[in-house]
Parts: structure tokens; C-alpha cells; sequence
């Protein structure tokens, strides 16, 4: 009977995920500009919708490959969909959009968008915005190999600990 | 977030320990282990399931605070985030549940149990309304992480109380025959459970066709090796095989072996839950990742991986596996691992040694599966 009522709960289970109501995430699906597109004229608004509903930015910052910040009006947050104002309109140059903000499960999200106005839309790590909070140099550069060593020390580990095992097994018990 | 870590942590406890005991206090009192459950103790539970789910809003307030100040942030996340609204829900909850304990005596009035026991399961589903799946598919994502959260406190809580609460193993072998498929159903449900909150957390946001599928899932779960999410997901599964293993003993073996101490092994099997709580608590604030080249780029890999990976990790990177000399001496060991648990079984030796052998059996059979990756 037990048995029965589980397999009761997976049908219910796989039938709940069978009408796939939207698949979602704070991370961002859609974008005007797009993710590495070159605009041809100049940008006014960036449209850009997320997976999932967006509680609150807690830091949204725009940059040129310069290091120039640009100055942002309230975001328009309508659920997932997101409007990101700049001051002036946005000419000739490379940009990249870096955001960080507070999901509906407050989860904190990172995440960037990179575009470029009548001009190719720059590589990522060319343009790092002052307060982005990921490690100085994300892509690693070093490739030594201590991996032998590593795993001849953790066999002699092993071996000692099944040692004990064995000690333990094979004494005289006392009863 | 290393408080909320925490925090995560005592809340599964919170809610095993009432679950359980609200479980034992539903059943006509022949049928429980012989269990004395301090009425104080229920009590903390209940204040702590209310107070700990508010870590992971408060965190948020602090985040928030920072651009906003400390009162609007406040106001914001309670009353207009989803996840304040259902940590207001859970708190009432707690309340009502607080009063249920502290005026009556549950543990002699099966009914009020019951409606404990419901109470219950209010509070553990407004803790699944402000999961990451949740809010990824409000419906399946919710559904999926309540299940897996409520049937692992049914096992984990009647097992918790029956190992560390009863004063003798008196109706134990009572306990035993509704304990035994009870757990069994819970361990398959959880599994699924698990595996469709897995693949909702960690599925692309792009490619919606794809992202349900089984081999989707898989795929995703591989590639998420590199983060701490993955890396956190790893290690929690493989911790289920030695507990699947301990359960065998205690359900089903127990008869084969004379004088088989069960509530000494019930206790050894409740660490190894402890420490899948742990694990859980931690991978529960990593953010899982959906897309691997922003992730790399914003988070960095985990230190863990790099430590044993030790080369650069490209954006497009693809996880392989290839089988080498190193894998093969790391997967016998641990099998012998696997072997010397059930030798600790068999051979009585002290719950310490077994549980030793559980974290030689994790490390090795962790380093088998890290070498193959090339």
C-alpha cells in the first residue's frame, strides 16, 4: 500500500511538470541591443527581459571601453521585463551594462550585457567596471600541475585509514 | 552569507525535529518507539523554524540597505518581496503552532498532533514558496521542492527523534514495521523530487524545449561541475550511497545480525543526514549556474574544483570524462571503503570507525570521479 501512494506522488509529480508554464530565471533572456550586437544608431533605452521577476537593483552601473560611467535613470521594473534609461543617448563607442540585482527568491544575480554603437561590441574582460564585485582576474593563468603528488598523498591517506578499519575489525573483541 | 549557512542548517533540524515528534505524536502511543520529547525542546523548535527562515530576508535587507537605508529596505523586502510575504506566512504559522504546543499536551492527544502535524507541513511549504525553484516555475518548481523537503524531514525527522529521544529500544521492532516502508517510499520520493528541483535549478534559461528532458539535465548537471553549486550537488549524492547503505542495516539486515544495537546505528545513520544537511544548507546559497560563461566570468570557478582541475577553464567549457590509472586505484578505494562500512556492521565495531569509513568513502569516491574529468 505504501508503495502504491509513491508512485502515486511521482505521476503527481511528473504530471505538474508536463504543462511547462514558463521557463524561468533571473538571468537575462532578451535584450535591445542585443548581447554583442553592433548598433547602428545611437541607443536611447536598453530593453532587457529577464527570466524571472526582478525584485530590485542593488547596483547598475553602465561603462564605455574608457572607463567612463554613464549616468542611469530609475530602471522601469514591470516583472520580468526591464527598461534602463540613460541620461543622454548613447553614441559611438563600446559599451558594456553590468548589473547585480535581487531575484524573486532573493537570490542575488550578477550579470552583464555588452553592445557596441556603431562599433563591435567589446570582449568582456576588455571593459571591467569599477565596482563589480568578481575577482581581479576571473580567468585563471595558472597551469602547474600538482595533481600526482595530490593524489599519491590522498591513496596514503586511504590506505591509513583502512588500516584503522582493520585494526579495529580484527582485534580481540572483549566479550 | 556564512550565517545563513548556518541558519539553513539548524532550520532542517528545526523542522525534522517537529515533523518527527508531530509524525510519533499522530500514532497511538504502541506503535512509537519509547520516546520522551521535552515540551521546551518542541518549543525552540518551533520559535527556531520561524526566526532561522528570516536569515536569508535579513541578508537580503542588509544587501539592500547599502543604496536604500535600513527602514525602506526593510518595508520592501517583507512587504512587497514574495519571499517576505511567505516568511510572514511561515512566522503566523509558527505562531499558531507555538500556541498549539505550549497549551496542550501533544504527546497524549493524537488529534491536536494531527493538527500539529498539519501545521507542519504549512510551515515547510511556505519555506518551499521562497525556493530558487519556486521561483523559476512557480507551480512544478514549488511542488517539486516541497515534496523533497517534506518527505526528507518524514524520514529524517522520525529517524532523528527515534535515535537521539527514546530512552530504551523498547517497540523498536514495532516502530520498525510502518518505519521501514515508510522510509522507502520517502527515499523514492525524495530522489525524484530532488532530481526535478536539479533539473529546474540548473537548467539554460535559452533552449525551453530542451530544458526538462532527462539527458538536458544530466548534461546541465556535468557542466555544472565547475561551480560550487555543482560541486556541493556532488558531493551530496554521493553521500546518499553510504546512507542508503546505513538504511539497509537498520531496516532490513538488522535481523541477520545478533544482538544488533539499533539505536547506536540509527545515531550513526542520523550524522550522515546531518551531514547531507550541511552540504544542502551551503549549495542552497550558491547560485546555480545557468549560463556557465557569464558564470565564469562574474563568479569565478569554485576553489575546490581548481584545486584538483589545476588548469584554466575556458568559457565554452565541456566536461569529459576519461578513465585513467588514478580514477581506477580511487574507485577501489572506494569500494573498500563501502566494504569496511559493512564490516563495522557486522562486526559491531563503534559507530566512530563506520562513520570514518563513510568520509574515507566520500573523499575517495569524490577524487575517483575529479580525475576522470579531463
Amino acid at each position: 500500500m505504501p508503495k502504491k501512494l509513491g508512485f502515486i506522488f511521482a505521476l503527481l509529480l511528473f504530471s505538474s511538470l508536463v504543462p511547462q508554464i514558463s521557463s524561468a530565471h533571473s538571468e537575462l533572456v532578451k535584450s535591445t541591443p542585443a548581447q554583442g550586437e553592433k548598433s547602428s544608431e545611437a541607443v536611447t533605452a536598453l530593453d532587457l527581459e529577464f527570466g524571472a521577476a526582478v525584485e530590485q537593483f542593488t547596483d547598475l552601473t553602465l561603462t564605455d571601453a574608457n572607463g567612463h560611467t554613464y549616468a542611469l535613470k530609475k530602471p522601469i521594473i514591470k516583472e520580468t521585463q526591464v527598461t534602463i534609461l540613460p541620461k543622454k543617448p548613447l553614441k559611438k563607442g563600446q559599451y558594456k551594462l553590468f548589473w547585480h540585482l535581487i531575484g524573486i527568491d532573493t537570490h542575488k544575480v550578477h550579470g552583464y550585457l555588452v553592445f557596441g554603437v556603431d562599433d563591435n561590441a567589446p570582449k568582456v574582460s576588455a571593459i571591467v567596471a569599477t565596482n563589480e564585485s568578481s575577482q581581479d582576474d576571473p580567468v585563471q593563468t595558472m597551469e602547474h600541475n600538482h595533481k600526482t603528488p595530490l593524489y599519491i598523498t590522498m591513496m596514503f591517506i586511504f590506505a591509513v585509514v583502512i588500516c584503522i578499519g582493520l585494526f579495529f575489525t580484527f582485534r580481540k573483541q572483549p566479550e | 552569507m556564512f550565517f545563513v549557512w548556518i541558519t539553513e542548517f539548524l532550520l532542517y533540524i528545526c523542522f525534522c525535529l517537529l515533523t518527527g515528534t508531530l509524525i510519533f505524536y499522530s500514532l497511538p502511543e504502541h506503535r512509537r518507539p519509547n520516546i520522551f520529547v521535552a515540551k521546551r525542546l518542541l518549543l525552540w523548535a518551533t520559535v527556531g523554524t520561524g526566526a532561522l527562515s528570516f536569515a536569508p530576508i535579513l541578508s537580503t535587507m542588509i544587501t539592500l540597505s547599502k543604496g536604500l537605508g535600513f527602514w525602506i529596505s526593510f518595508k520592501s523586502t517583507l512587504l512587497v518581496f514574495d519571499a517576505g510575504q511567505a516568511w510572514l506566512f511561515t512566522l503566523a504559522i509558527a505562531i499558531l503552532l507555538f500556541g498549539l504546543i505550549y497549551f496542550n499536551k501533544l504527546h497524549a492527544d493524537i488529534f491536536l498532533a494531527r493538527i500539529g502535524l498539519i501545521l507542519c507541513i504549512l510551515l515547510i511549504g511556505g519555506y518551499a514558496r521562497s525556493s530558487h525553484a519556486a521561483s523559476l516555475e512557480p507551480i512544478a518548481g514549488f511542488a517539486s521542492h516541497f515534496f523533497h523537503l517534506f518527505f526528507v524531514s518524514v524520514w529524517g525527522g522520525c529517524l532523528f527523534v527515534a535515535a537521539w529521544l527514546s530512552k530504551d529500544d523498547r517497540n523498536w521492532g514495532r516502530f520498525l514495521t510502518w518505519y521501514t516502508p515508510l522510509a522507502l517510499v520517502s527515499i523514492v520520493v525524495v530522489l525524484i523530487a530532488g532530481f526535478l528541483t536539479m533539473s529546474i535549478d540548473i537548467a539554460a534559461p535559452l533552449n525551453q524545449s530542451l530544458s526538462h528532458s532527462i539527458p538536458h539535465a544530466l548534461y546541465r548537471y556535468k557542466q555544472s561541475f565547475f561551480s560550487n553549486y555543482g560541486q556541493a550537488l556532488l558531493i551530496k549524492h554521493l553521500l546518499i550511497i553510504p546512507l542508503v547503505l546505513y538504511g539497509l542495516f537498520n531496516g532490513f539486515f538488522r535481523k541477520t545480525i545478533q544482538r544488533y544495537h539499533s539505536v547506536k546505528w540509527a545515531r550513526a545513520e542520523s550524522f550522515v543526514i546531518l551531514f547531507i544537511f550541511a552540504v544542502t544548507a551551503f549549495m542552497g546559497q550558491q547560485a546555480p549556474p545557468h549560463q556557465p560563461d557569464q558564470y565564469l566570468q562574474l563568479y569565478g570557478p569554485s576553489p575546490l574544483f581548481l584545486a584538483l582541475y589545476q588548469k584554466n577553464i575556458p568559457s565554452d567549457f565541456v566536461v569529459n570524462f576519461n578513465l585513467n590509472v588514478f580514477s581506477f586505484i580511487f574507485i577501489d578505494f572506494s569500494l573498500l571503503f563501502i566494504l569496511m562500512i559493512v564490516l563495522s556492521f557486522v562486526k559491531k565495531l563503534p559507530s566512530m570507525i563506520a562513520l570514518l569509513m563513510t568520509l574515507g568513502f566520500l573523499v575517495s569516491a569524490y577524487f575517483s570521479i575529479m580525475s576522470t574529468i579531463a
